[in-house]
């Protein structure tokens, strides 16, 4: 178990409904994804990527398979123990932000340590510390709905990174901010988001944010059909616009379970 | 995470002020309906009251209330003041009697009939506000309570203003001048007819139906009698019914209680508070809570357990609940202050308060224990859909 990565997916498999109207959603997920890395999910819609992750995060419950986070095996946790487990070592940043809009920003950033049972002081001075590093330190008080969208989602990864968690989910990061919101955003990722230990999952649709990618899935029809590994390169993003997806020939290409039907 | 669900809920202003409008209108009309009805329960047994000097009243068996007239005649006060532990027994003749005010108006006014020789029955000194209730002893004169003389019995002027009905004024009644010698307080009598107490005698001479019958014997008990036994020997003696001071009150209010529609009416008015604050509350908290349903998908997403959800929920609707029963309570009390003086009895006393918060209470829990099924039961995928 010494070489097992932070996240070992194996034959996943997950439905919707039943008989005429069920939907495959995953056709057995094979996936490794190591520590320090961050790993994209792409794909077109209904491909299975939300799924996807919401596997990974321990929020939805795989039919088959096995799923390992760290050593630990999801699919033996109750729901009790996933939502601790989700609530010490996982971080979401949402698509829509999803920050409480009657919070102020620093309150909405504490609320991951409250869940994790810290005091409100403490988590209210954990939330200063870490708005500071995203470059809110001057906005603590300010309500979200005062904030831009590239702002929000500052504040949606400085609540995500707060607890410090193993696992960083990020859902479309970059799909409502505009291109140079989506480029600062994915910048603010990379620079403090991505540390050893850590797994980062973005699903994105956004091809401007490949470039900041170390690994690329691609999944059709619950598979994964494709990835490529990229070679981050600090200088080329702010080459735009960026290239659009696609594997480059000749990268290495692990093909999923599924591809071999 | 108290501070976080009050600023939560506080923070939508739109459904906090319809929650807690819907809490406040039910406690509202719960505290004021439930006052009112106190306060005429305890009309019904005011005359009891106002004379603490009688121990036990003895009254036909047959009569199921206070303001019912049913006949003792003098030979059954003969019986009673033989009985053992009897130290005083006096009649008490009560009834209705129709008067003319000097502005020509008539007025029909409740006359307590005291014992000639004794006076017991009337007010005590103490609640003499002016006059004397020796002065009851001169012929044609009658006391009447302060609030009806400054209300019904007020005398329009030639100015049209009306004006207080005072001592030395006077009332007509089957064609016999009666002079106002005394001014008392007294309990507002549930008819809200003025009452007045004059000697048993003129008052048999004003009721043209009158015989010599009455409606009540009052009974003082002797030193060291036992009230219990004292009345079972009255019962015994007479085949009349004696029952304690305390007793009686409870006689007659178990009649106004179970007997008639008077509870019935303000039942349904607590009811309908009780039912639109819940609609009120319980529709809005929902919405309050469907509202958010993105917010309480992230929270559980990122790890919150439902038991907390609930507590969150529970932190809400009891704040919501303190904060309208607050208003309403408040609001009630107001009304009480605005109805001191008029006819209308509003008695505020804890219990009703501590009900009426119980009340809104359940109202505000049930709303949020509805709402909690569909937060337990919130996928936390939502928060991955757009």
């Amino acid at each position: 178990m010494a070489d097992e990565p932070p996240i070992r997916l194996r034959g996943v498999v997950k439905s919707f409904g039943s008989g005429s109207s069920e939907v495959h959603a995953l056709r057995g997920i094979n996936l490794d994804i190591s520590a320090g890395e961050l790993f994209m999910l792409v794909g077109p819609s209904g491909c299975g990527k939300t799924t996807l992750i919401s596997v990974v995060a321990g929020i939805l419950r795989h039919d088959q398979g096995e799923v390992r986070l760290f050593g630990e095996d999801l699919s033996r946790m109750s729901d009790r123990c996933k939502s601790d487990f989700r609530a010490r070592h996982v971080g979401f940043v949402f698509q829509q932000f999803n920050l409480v809009p009657t919070l102020n920003v620093q309150e909405n950033v504490a609320i991951t340590l409250q869940i994790g049972g810290q005091s409100r002081r403490r988590a209210m001075d954990r939330a200063a510390e870490t708005l500071d590093q995203v470059g809110l330190g001057d906005r603590l008080g300010a309500m979200p709905s005062a904030l831009s969208g590239g702002q929000q989602q500052r504040v949606a990864i400085a609540r995500s990174i707060i607890h410090d968690p193993s696992i960083l989910v990020c859902d479309e990061p970059t799909s409502a901010l505009d291109h140079e919101k989506g480029r600062q955003v994915m910048e603010l990722l990379r620079a403090i988001a991505i540390r050893p230990g850590r797994a980062l999952i973005i699903v994105t649709h956004d091809n401007r944010t490949y470039k900041f990618s170390d690994r690329i899935a691609t999944m059709e029809d619950g598979y994964i059909v494709r990835f490529v590994r990229r070679r981050f390169d600090p200088e080329s993003v702010d080459d735009a616009p960026a290239q659009p997806a696609g594997p480059p020939a000749g990268m290495a290409a692990i093909t999923a379970l599924a591809a071999a039907h | 995470m108290i501070r976080t669900a009050l600023t939560m809920l506080v923070g939508d202003r739109a459904k906090f002020l319809g929650i807690v409008f819907g809490l406040a209108f039910a406690s509202l009309l719960i505290t004021q309906q439930a006052a009112i009805f106190r306060g005429v329960m305890v009309l019904v047994y005011g005359h009891v009251t106002d004379t603490p000097q009688v121990d036990v009243w003895v009254s036909d068996p047959g009569m199921p209330d206070f303001d019912t007239n049913d006949m003792i005649n003098e030979r059954e006060l003969d019986v009673v003041r033989g009985v053992e532990g009897v130290r005083w027994a006096v009649p008490l003749n009560r009834r209705v009697l129709y008067t003319r005010k000097p502005d020509n108006e008539i007025s029909p006014i409740m006359v307590m009939g005291i014992d000639d020789g004794s006076l017991i029955g009337a007010p005590l000194p103490e609640a003499m506000v002016c006059g004397s209730v020796d002065d009851l002893r001169r012929p044609n004169t009658v006391i009447i309570d302060e609030h009806s003389a400054a209300t019904k019995l007020a005398v329009e002027g030639p100015d049209g203003v009306l004006k207080p009905m005072q001592v030395g004024d006077r009332l007509r009644a089957n064609g016999t001048d009666i002079e106002v010698v005394g001014i008392c307080r007294s309990t507002l009598a549930l008819m809200l007819y003025p009452t007045a107490y004059m000697l048993r005698s003129q008052c048999s001479q004003l009721d043209a139906s009158s015989d010599q019958s009455f409606n009540f014997i009052l009974v003082g008990l002797a030193g060291g009698a036992d009230p219990a036994a004292t009345c079972a020997r009255i019962d015994a003696a007479t085949g009349l019914s004696a029952r304690t001071s305390a007793d009686f009150c409870r006689h007659v209010y178990d009649f106004f209680l179970y007997k008639t529609g008077i509870p019935a009416n303000f039942g349904i008015a607590v009811l309908l508070g009780f039912v639109v604050g819940a609609a009120i509350a319980g529709q809005t908290f929902s919405q309050f809570v469907s509202d958010n349903r993105r917010t309480f998908a992230s929270l559980k997403a990122m790890g919150m357990r439902n038991g907390r959800l609930a507590g969150i929920l529970l932190v809400q609707a009891v704040a919501s609940a303190l904060v309208g029963y607050g208003l309403g309570v408040g609001a009630a009390t107001l009304f009480g202050v605005a109805l001191a003086g008029t006819d209308l009895s509003f008695r505020l006393e804890p219990e009703l308060m501590a009900f009426s918060f119980v009340s809104v209470l359940v109202i505000s829990i049930g709303a949020a224990l509805v709402s909690l099924r569909s937060v337990v039961r919130l996928d936390p995928a939502l928060v991955f859909r757009s």
